[in-house]
């Protein structure tokens, strides 16, 4: 099962990157003259990396060969083993014999040549002209399975938006607002305390006259006070 | 001694300065100073000096003129002295209007700054926390922005309400210290009940608290690093904010045990509650400036949070952040202020291209804006992973939400990176110059104890062993 | 004794020195010599070097810390003369008379810092008050001052009055006008229950006393008079006449309060509350920097006034501290105010470009008055905050004082945002060198008792 499932992500892949090469270096310019006139080789700068590259992957497909063609001769076999000692533990030992592997390798060759021969075939005129439009399953694919659509509108824009409503409502009016509330506190009340102060000596005398007899109502009255506050704190 | 010469260093060099007629004579001195006050810190932090010093001050009151260097506060006085000629070679160049009096004031705040890492007696905290302050009032006030004169204000009185309120709490518990004294020592071994412990905790917590800041209480900070020269921003995000983490290990958690347990979760909620919201203020910023100021606020919620776990992984991760998060915010603001100085903007959405234009700043910026995020290989990240990992051993729940503020400052940071960076050159960014000589010298500094700690932070955690420790052995 | 003897008859030689010269700056030169031996003379008194001694039996009653306050105050009234002088010539034609009614003030705080029964603490009260009434309406042609002036007296008249009933309610009482005999009454367990006549007379006594340090409900004169009163007055009235007024009503129910009890701290309570909240609050949104002050002065007088609400050494101690800090920094900051021609917030802009040591070292003044360490003022509200705490049982009246101490930065800074933030041209009237150099030396003293307070405390124990 998961064999299937691997070859058809092997040919997938077979498929996707010749179509890149088809697309990219065969066939007809598809670019304006400005941009042919602009072409030339990558500097050497690219090229070198670029050729040492394809020659450590082509060496690196020899690196793990199976057993079936030399014997030991997968070097990669034991490289993490230290890592899954335990694992493998768990795992029952499951082994192929030679010719099950001979077969499945050979399927998944001539299946994955097919699918570039295709590629290839199908690219190589293809011309920007030409775009049809595309089918339900294609329109799927070229936006990847909406899945960027689909986290744009469950994670990202509620975020944005709740992000928003942070920085304009919750920080500007709840949070600073409060603070700031404080501040306007006291300038509103000093401009209602400053009317007390009117000039007239006959409501200054009457306040302090207010005053004293507030004070002899709080001597005779501090036991309840002295209760009022314990209630309170 | 060396403690004292610490102190001593900056604010006779301010002073002096302060007093200079002469701009450039007046930079050069505090440029000069402010590295001699580095390297006597480096003597101070490895070479074997009795970290103690002990004078009679205010003897009627309890109260003496004693300092002591712990490991935390070493790495903090360190912290300190590194940024004082960063930040002076950064801005080397700027123009200021009386100069002498600018960098006169920035050393009176080191001085300050120095004394509250140091002091080891509370009434004498208490002085200098205040003497930090003062400066700072007339450095935003002074060369601020437009809005400067209110917002500063805010900030003043916001601060020292907590400050006040700090002060009655130190009266408070030095009324119940067996010897009448403001020494630390006896402020350790007072015994206060659970229910004195509730709220004389608070009166110290809220003042920490404002000056961290801690949600709600941190309103004033991004108005505050917007508007100040950035110089003096630089200080406050990267020192100052300390001031509030510093103070909660040395005079919070261990004179109030219980209380400091009892309410660790109210405090973590509020901390992590806090790293949520700043940091989905920042996604939305346009403003640089503002944007940095609150993904600093969410990056001090998850120090203050793990701080509350009392557990040791964290307090080691905390430590470290204390100090990598400092030099990390200084490349930041230093980038910052360039980009505002060079093109005129801080919007985001008016940058762009300064890839092609100034491709140094650019690898800079990204190198301060990944550290930011605390990817590996970052100074941020082990920091981060220790107190993440301490907070998860307190509260699974509670970690799991704090990590979500690790995706929103990948968000807001790359986002920053990319409108800044990358695009199209436009009107504003087409004339963009690279770095200058002392810019480029001081960012690639930061950028190389950024990946230096980020690979070795062991020498880190060395440093503040004790003061980890020495919470731990209390109980 | 001495310094009663000697401020009445230097009061004396200055009216008659109005006579003999002629020029202003002589008497002024005159007034300051006279000061000197005025200090002197209490200084030798509070050392036992030599002191006058009349029997006053047993009226007055010298100690310590009386003449340690008599030094504070006269010390405190030099300081002004030397800073302000000058500004005393130009308040009016008869400047003879005018240091004449200051020695005489002086004469009167010396009673109140000794008195030791209550007709004496009558006598000092009135003879430091009268000269005042003339002192505020001194500037003859001013329609304010006048206004200032005849508020004053009618409502210190009213007050004495109050007072005066006090007095009789409490004799009526206990037969008796000493404190001794009468308030000193601690009350024990057994001791009789203080009749309704001391009770009654003794409020009347604290709200009469209230009255003379303006604490509220009782200030309404303040705001008045200091805004009307030639500012040079205002200056000494504001810093060494209330805290004269203090050191009396601190003395007076110093042990008296016991027999209040409980409901003693609900008054006292009540009565900081409503100061610290009238004098900041409404200082906020004061225009003149005059009328802020005065306001100020008010909420000032809140934070003394918890020396009567937590009643133990460290208040003792506090208001000397508070004296020193708040007479210096109120003297210093009305000496650069009178220098500058517009009283209004606006008129301070852009001081500090024009006249930078007067913005420096108001700074300086202003950052004492709102209590910040390294200046004199955070010692003495950190000694009113410290006595109440250590009281105990009443941490809610500590954290309202220091909620208002908050709201009182506000109105300082925003003098300190005028100097120094924002543009304008300040005008002053022309400032000499002497006088930059005297207002660097107050503000010198104000660090230095600020870093070391212990030097007044010291000197009080010596």
């Amino acid at each position: 099962m998961f064999y299937y499932v691997g070859v058809a992500g092997a040919l997938m892949t077979a498929f996707y990157m010749f179509r890149l090469y088809t697309l990219t270096f065969l066939g007809n310019f598809r670019g304006t003259q400005e941009q042919a006139h602009h072409l030339h080789e990558s500097p050497s700068a690219m090229t070198i990396p670029l050729i040492v590259l394809a020659v450590l992957s082509v060496v690196g497909g020899f690196i793990g060969i199976p057993a079936a063609f030399i014997e030991n001769g997968h070097w990669l076999e034991h490289f993490l083993a230290p890592v899954f000692a335990s694992s493998t533990q768990l795992k029952a030992a499951h082994h192929l014999s030679h010719q099950q592997e001979y077969i499945m390798m050979g399927t998944a060759t001539i299946l994955i040549v097919a699918v570039i021969l295709y590629a290839v075939n199908t690219y190589k005129k293809y011309s920007t002209d030409q775009e049809a439009e595309a089918t339900s399953i294609g329109k799927l694919l070229e936006n990847k399975w909406y899945v960027d659509e689909l986290y744009n509108a469950v994670i990202v824009n509620p975020l944005h938006v709740f992000a928003g409503f942070c920085k304009n409502i919750i920080e500007k009016s709840g949070v600073d607002g409060m603070v700031n509330g404080v501040g306007r506190l006291v300038a509103y009340s000093s401009r209602q305390l400053r009317l007390v102060q009117s000039g007239q000596v006959a409501s200054y005398l009457l306040i302090m006259i207010m005053a004293i007899v507030v004070f002899f109502l709080i001597w005779f009255n501090d036991l309840t006070i002295i209760r009022f506050f314990n209630k309170i704190f | 001694m060396i403690a004292l010469l610490l102190i001593l260093t900056p604010l006779v060099a301010g002073l002096l300065v302060f007093f200079l007629k002469q701009g450039s004579a007046a930079k050069n001195l505090a440029l000069v100073s402010s590295i001699a006050i580095l390297a006597l810190a480096l003597v101070a932090v490895f070479a074997p000096v009795s970290p103690v010093y002990d004078a009679s001050w205010l003897t009627n009151l309890g109260s003496r003129f004693t300092l002591k260097m712990d490991g935390m506060g070493k790495m903090l006085c360190l912290l300190t002295a590194i940024a004082y000629p960063l930040v002076f070679a950064a801005v080397y160049k700027n123009e200021y209007k009386n100069p002498a009096a600018f960098f006169g004031l920035m050393l009176l705040t080191q001085a300050g700054l120095m004394g509250v890492f140091l002091a080891a007696d509370a009434l004498l905290f208490y002085f200098f926390w205040e003497l930090a302050l003062i400066p700072v009032y007339f450095l935003c006030s002074i060369w601020g922005g437009e809005k400067r004169i209110a917002v500063t204000f805010k900030f003043f009185v916001y601060t020292f309400i907590g400050s006040l309120l700090m002060l009655v709490g130190i009266l408070y518990v030095y009324f119940h210290t067996a010897d009448q004294s403001f020494a630390m020592e006896s402020f350790y071994k007072v015994n206060l009940s659970t229910h004195q412990q509730s709220y004389i905790f608070w009166l110290f917590f809220v003042a920490f608290a404002i000056k961290m800041p801690i949600f709600p209480f941190h309103t004033w900070q991004p108005d505050t690093y917007e508007q100040s020269p950035t110089a003096t921003t630089v200080i406050m995000s990267a020192i100052m904010v300390k001031m509030g983490l510093f103070a909660i290990v040395r005079w919070l958690l261990p004179i109030f045990p219980e209380a400091s347990v009892q309410f660790a979760n109210v405090i973590i909620v509020l901390s992590v509650i806090g790293m949520l919201y700043a940091s989905l203020i920042a996604i939305r910023q346009d403003d640089l400036k503002r944007l940095i100021a609150y993904s600093s606020i969410a990056h001090i919620g998850l120090m203050c949070a793990a701080l509350f776990t009392h557990n040791r992984t964290a307090m080691d991760g905390v430590m470290i952040q204390l100090f990598n998060h400092g030099i990390n915010v200084i490349g930041l603001w230093i980038l910052a202020d360039l980009i505002e100085q060079k093109l005129g903007t801080r919007k985001l959405s008016e940058l762009g291209g300064l890839a092609q234009k100034a491709p140094v700043m650019a690898i800079l910026l990204v190198v301060m804006a990944l550290a930011n995020v605390a990817l590996p290989l970052t100074n941020a990240f082990i920091g981060e992973f220790l107190m993440f990992n301490g907070l998860f051993q307190f509260n699974v729940y509670m970690a799991a939400v704090a990590g979500i503020s690790i995706i929103l400052a990948a968000v807001y940071t790359l986002n920053m990176v990319q409108k800044i960076i990358y695009g199209e050159v436009n009107a504003v960014t087409a004339n963009a110059v690279d770095l200058a000589f002392n810019v480029k010298l001081v960012l690639v500094i930061i950028a190389l104890v950024i990946i230096v700690f980020g690979v070795f932070p062991q020498p880190l955690i060395d440093l503040t062993k004790d003061s980890a420790a020495g919470l731990f052995l209390k109980k | 004794m001495n310094a009663i003897i000697f401020s009445a008859i230097m009061g004396v030689v200055m009216m008659f020195s109005g006579i003999v010269l002629k020029q202003k700056s002589a008497i002024t030169k005159t007034a300051i010599a006279a000061l000197l031996l005025l200090l002197a003379a209490n200084l030798c008194n509070s050392y036992s070097v030599f002191s006058i001694n009349v029997d006053t039996h047993g009226l007055l009653h010298f100690n310590k810390f009386g003449l340690f306050f008599n030094t504070i105050l006269i010390a405190a009234t030099l300081v002004f003369v030397l800073l302000s002088g000058s500004d005393i010539e130009k308040a009016g034609a008869n400047v003879a008379d005018y240091y004449a009614l200051i020695f005489f003030v002086l004469c009167g705080t010396s009673i109140l810092t000794s008195f030791n029964g209550l007709l004496m603490l009558f006598i000092g009260i009135e003879i430091m008050s009268i000269p005042l009434y003339i002192l505020t309406g001194s500037e003859k042609r001013n329609l304010k001052s006048n206004e200032a002036s005849l508020k004053y007296f009618l409502m210190g008249s009213f007050t004495t009055g109050i007072m005066l009933m006090g007095i009789a309610l409490i004799y009526g009482a206990t037969g008796s006008f000493s404190i001794d005999t009468t308030v000193l009454t601690p009350a024990s367990a057994g001791a009789p229950v203080p009749s309704f006549l001391e009770i009654a007379g003794l409020m009347l006594l604290f709200v009469s006393m209230c009255f003379k340090v303006s604490a509220a409900p009782f200030h309404f004169w303040t705001p008045d008079v200091y805004d009307g009163a030639p500012s040079v007055f205002t200056s000494f009235m504001a810093a060494i006449v209330k805290v004269a007024g203090f050191f009396a009503f601190v003395n007076l129910f110093d042990s008296s309060a016991n027999i209040l009890g409980a409901s003693w701290k609900i008054l006292v309570g009540f009565v900081i509350i409503a100061t610290l909240l009238v004098g900041n609050v409404t200082a906020v949104f004061q225009q003149s920097i005059k009328r802020m002050l005065a306001y100020s002065s008010i909420a000032q007088a809140g934070f003394m006034l918890f020396a009567l609400y937590s009643r133990n050494d460290l208040a003792k101690e506090g208001i000397l501290l508070y004296a020193v800090a708040y007479c210096l920094a109120t003297i210093g900051f009305f000496a650069v105010l009178i220098k500058v021609k517009d009283y209004t917030f606006d008129g301070f802009n852009g001081l500090a470009k024009s006249q930078p040591v007067l913005a420096f070292t108001a700074v300086i003044f202003l950052m004492s008055l709102a209590g910040i360490p390294l200046t004199a003022g955070f010692f003495a509200k950190y000694y009113m905050l410290a006595s109440v705490v250590k009281a105990g049982g009443s941490l809610w009246i500590v954290l309202a004082a220091v909620l208002f101490a908050a709201i009182s930065v506000y109105y300082y800074f925003k003098v300190i945002q005028s100097m120094y933030f924002k543009e304008g041209a300040a005008e002053t009237s022309e400032i000499t060198t002497p006088f930059k150099v005297g207002l660097i030396l107050v503000a010198s003293a104000v660090i230095l008792v600020g870093v070391l307070p212990s030097i007044v405390l010291n000197w009080f124990y010596f």
